[in-house]
């Protein structure tokens, strides 16, 4: 009987992990299917595109993916391809931060050369605004 | 037959008798039901029923039940069973919440359940009366008000203030001052007592107040005057005499308790001024306790509601004609030349370095249009308060133009706009509604920045770090030291927090104040 107990603790326990650790992934598999669909970015970029961008950049500072990082920082390489504003160094801010370690050096092997001067005239802006305001 | 006797919940009938758009409705307040239906669920997948959990209605559910053979019937009773067996242990206090008596095995179960009322001391709608404090049930066991979940809890709040104010000391208990009086402190008669024990303080409590011979007469007379405090002590009552209600063998301060209460309230509402306590009345009552607040107020819960849908009426007419008012008073300064010139000008900045704000960048005369030099605030400043020598009409001179360090950010941008008659309609209710996407064109949108740890007050409220600033020039144009194509939102870093127009002061003289409750 006690045996029968612990087994059923254990099943569940088991099934309440793989079911966390399910969520964690499909979130994941979502970002990446959604990054990988995008080859170049239209126009300018917009909302949609940043919101994924920064969501992908907080699940990364969660939860590190390292393919999946690699594949954020080659759609936000795009984007700056088409889309210079400085802001737009925010969208990946929490992963900058958190994963520097881990996240700088995929970024800068994403970025082109020319991306990666910018990026760091964007970050640049960025931090003054903060400091300045911008009136 | 099959007899089920359980705690007549007052609640549960509600429930049924209420329109049910699906059985979700109903499942989700009870638990008996509950697992009626996933026994139907079940019993249905095992003998090949098609079942569509959402389209699950009482009748639905009758007729599903009725498709069932005798051996899923007699399954489905014993699950039943069982479970309101289960359920009339669930309590800590000794006492028998749920009665099943089984005398045959008729299958009229459902029938039985929609007809009659059936709940339990679970049922959510339901709360606890512990020492005049209203408190919530947590696994059967009435939650001592002294307890951070029950002080914390807003749905609490139409009772009164919470227990705050302790006397002090192990085994005192602070009796709800709206219930038995404010004591020799006015915060609530102290009683020496166990204070986890409901019954122990709430006994203890109107030993308390009937220590007192003038108190029951006295404490009429105040309630009689106070028709806030009166409702206070009517929704006491009527949850208490709900609570007691709901079970078979009730608390022991329960007679003694809802005697009193009862006689208390009837006298007080007899006494009071009737349209005074009427106001007061609607914000008490809830779809569960209309037939307790008619019996204890004579028949004031129905005047009540009609006070209430009166009110409603009232309120949504002052809405709306507010609302035309405003949308009027936007269109007329959506055709101010100002404006208009204000546009014109923001558009045409939008390439040009201005007054030497590109400095520190790559450019130097000219930039892209659809490049933001971190100016934003700059350059719609520049656009609402031009130089003398620019053209076309302005919203004030440059003497006044508000360059100075107390306005260097977007968000700030209320200060400097309400200095020249620019309003943040998503202040008045009626315009909360907008976003930057919906905003009328001509519309001034400030954005507050997020995840950033450098703050700012405007008018006394913590807001973000130089969030943005931008002018809705047409459908698909925002403009600022850069145009974009739909609000700068930056993928939700920035939230909007104002949607400004020049709207005259006189327009404030027309807007009429909703009739509150």
């Amino acid at each position: 009987m006690k045996n029968l107990k612990l087994s059923y603790i254990f099943i569940i326990a088991l099934t309440l992990l793989s079911s966390c650790q399910c969520y964690g992934s499909n979130l994941k598999n979502t970002y990446m299917q959604e990054l990988k669909a995008i080859s170049k970015v239209e126009g300018n970029g917009d909302n949609k595109l940043f919101t994924l961008i920064r969501a992908t950049s907080s699940e990364l500072e969660k939860d590190w993916s390292k393919e999946l990082a690699q594949e954020l920082a080659r759609v936000f390489n795009e984007l700056l391809n088409v889309n210079d504003n400085f802001f737009l160094v925010e969208l990946i801010g929490p992963v900058v931060q958190k994963r520097s370690k881990e996240f700088l050096p995929i970024l800068n092997k994403a970025l082109s050369k020319k991306n990666s001067k910018l990026y760091k005239e964007m970050r640049e802006m960025d931090q003054k605004e903060e400091k300045h305001g911008n009136g | 037959m099959i007899i089920l006797r359980a705690n007549v919940a007052k609640t549960l009938r509600y429930h049924v008798n209420l329109p049910i758009e699906s059985l979700r409705d109903i499942v989700s307040r009870c638990l008996i039901l509950s697992v009626i239906r996933k026994t139907i669920i079940f019993i249905a997948f095992i003998t090949g029923l098609s079942v569509e959990a959402n389209l699950w209605t009482p009748e639905s559910l009758k007729e599903s039940y009725n498709h069932l053979n005798t051996s899923s019937k007699k399954h489905f009773h014993k699950t039943l069973l069982n479970v309101l067996e289960r359920q009339s242990l669930a309590t800590k206090y000794q006492q028998r919440k749920i009665k099943v008596y089984t005398t045959s095995h008729s299958t009229q179960v459902l029938d039985l359940l929609f007809d009659q009322a059936f709940a339990s001391i679970n049922d959510p709608s339901i709360v606890c009366q512990f020492g005049g404090w209203m408190t919530h049930i947590e696994n059967g066991e009435c939650l001592p008000p002294w307890s951070r979940s029950v002080r914390n809890d807003p749905e609490l709040d139409i009772f009164g203030e919470n227990y705050r104010n302790s006397c002090g000391g192990a085994n005192l208990f602070r009796c709800n001052p709206v219930i038995f009086g404010p004591g020799d402190d006015d915060k609530g008669i102290c009683t020496t007592t166990d204070d986890s024990d409901p019954n122990l303080a709430t006994t203890a409590c109107i030993e308390e107040f009937n220590k007192d011979p003038d108190a029951l007469q006295n404490y009429i007379d105040k309630l009689a005057d106070d028709p806030e405090h009166l409702a206070q002590y009517l929704a006491i009552t009527i949850e208490t005499l709900r609570f007691c209600e709901t079970q078979s063998d009730p608390f022991s301060y329960c007679n003694e308790l809802s005697g009193m209460l009862e006689d208390i309230s009837t006298s007080a509402v007899a006494c009071s001024t009737e349209e005074s306590l009427i106001s007061f009345l609607p914000d008490i009552m809830t779809p569960f306790n209309e037939e307790e607040m008619n019996r204890i107020t004579n028949g004031l819960g129905q005047k009540a509601i009609e006070y209430a849908q009166d009110l409603e009426t009232r309120q949504f007419l002052i809405r709306d004609q507010n609302k035309s008012i405003l949308e009027q008073a936007i269109r007329d300064a959506q055709a101010d030349p100002r404006l208009k010139d204000t546009i014109t000008r923001i558009r045409d900045n939008a390439d040009e370095c201005l007054r030497g704000l590109c400095s520190g960048t790559r450019y130097s005369g000219s930039k892209p249009a659809t490049k933001s030099i971190a100016k934003c605030a700059a350059y719609v400043k520049h656009a609402i308060f031009p130089y003398p020598s620019e053209r076309g009409s302005r919203f004030s001179e440059f003497s006044e133009y508000p360059w100075g360090r107390d306005a260097d950010d977007a968000v700030e941008g209320d200060n400097w706009l309400s200095d020249q008659g620019f309003v943040n309609i998503l202040d008045y209710p009626e315009m909360s509604h907008l976003t930057p996407e919906n905003a009328p064109v001509g519309a001034i949108i400030v954005y507050e920045k997020l995840n950033s740890r450098r703050t700012t007050v405007v008018n006394g409220q913590r807001r973000g770090a130089p969030g943005h600033i931008e002018i809705k020039a047409s459908e698909n144009e925002y403009i600022s030291d850069f145009i974009n194509d739909e609000p700068t939102r930056v993928g939700g870093l920035r939230r909007p927090i104002g949607i400004y127009f020049q709207i005259p002061a006189s327009v404030d003289d027309q807007i009429q104040e909703i009739p509150e409750v």
